[in-house]
């Protein structure tokens, strides 16, 4: 039976998963987008911390030139075309993932940190210790 | 975060994809805790296997009263709200044979609630 998961992982820098966590970074811009809609991305965060912290909602993105047309960091360059992502995710609500999971444990997966994102439905067994060993607490 | 039970056919049917709608009878006329009318657009549910115990994370994509089950069907559709049938007479008969759902329905109408397993 195939786990159909609209979900992908994507590694952030710790700046702008605080910014994001912090509700400053409402958006998150990408170069490509997947095949298919996403309705949720895993957050992998980079080095120094390197872990899996965060679940994160999101919805259709925006593609440039389309506009975001509100407040948030990076909106305003996305929005002028500055940027040299043309989509922006929104970022509609953030779980923490208690507890977070290390690179060492996830590499245990046979997870590498994606350069640009990877699909959950490649990580069966990941996504099941995700669900059978962490809590997800809504913060956003 | 939501907690709901699950059998567990409608439980695998949510994995596999086949069933991407779970109907729930309406239970309160003022939102209260868990009730499915204070369920919104991107908050999550954990649904439980109740043969196996097993844990099942989705999102809620989307939230639909309805006033019968007949209007939820024949507006949702029968092929991703049902995981006993395809046939809307029994997929109604079969949602009025719940507990209390017939009753609760009348009173407080019934949700389609639109799930992407996380």
């Amino acid at each position: 039976m195939e786990n159909i998961q609209e979900g992908i992982f994507l590694s952030i820098k710790p700046r702008f998963v605080e910014a994001i966590v912090n509700g400053i970074k409402n958006h998150e811009f990408r170069k490509y987008k997947p095949k298919s809609p996403v309705t949720h991305f895993w957050v992998y965060t980079s080095a120094p911390i390197s872990c899996l912290e965060y679940l994160v909602t999101t919805s259709q993105p925006v593609e440039y030139p389309n506009q975001i047309s509100k407040p948030g960091l990076g909106n305003l360059e996305f929005d002028n075309g500055l940027k040299s992502s043309i989509y922006a995710f929104p970022i509609n609500s953030v779980y923490k993932i208690n507890p977070h999971i290390p690179l060492d444990k996830l590499r245990q997966f046979g997870f590498t940190p994606p350069q640009s994102f990877s699909y959950t439905k490649n990580q069966a067994n990941l996504i099941e210790y995700i669900h059978l060993n962490t809590n997800l607490t809504q913060i956003l | 975060m939501y907690e709901l039970k699950l059998n567990p056919r409608a439980f695998d049917s949510i994995i596999s994809g086949l069933k991407t709608i779970e109907i729930r009878a309406g239970k309160c006329k003022d939102s209260c805790g868990q009730c499915v009318c204070r369920m919104q657009k991107n908050q999550l549910i954990n649904f439980t296997n109740t043969f196996d115990g097993k844990l099942l994370r989705c999102i809620i994509k989307r939230v639909q009263h309805y006033d019968s089950v007949r209007k939820l069907l024949e507006t949702e559709g029968t092929e991703y709200t049902l995981s006993s049938t395809n046939d809307l007479e029994k997929g109604i008969k079969s949602i009025h044979n719940i507990s209390d759902y017939k009753e609760r329905i009348i009173k407080y109408g019934v949700y389609a609630i639109e799930l992407s397993p996380v």
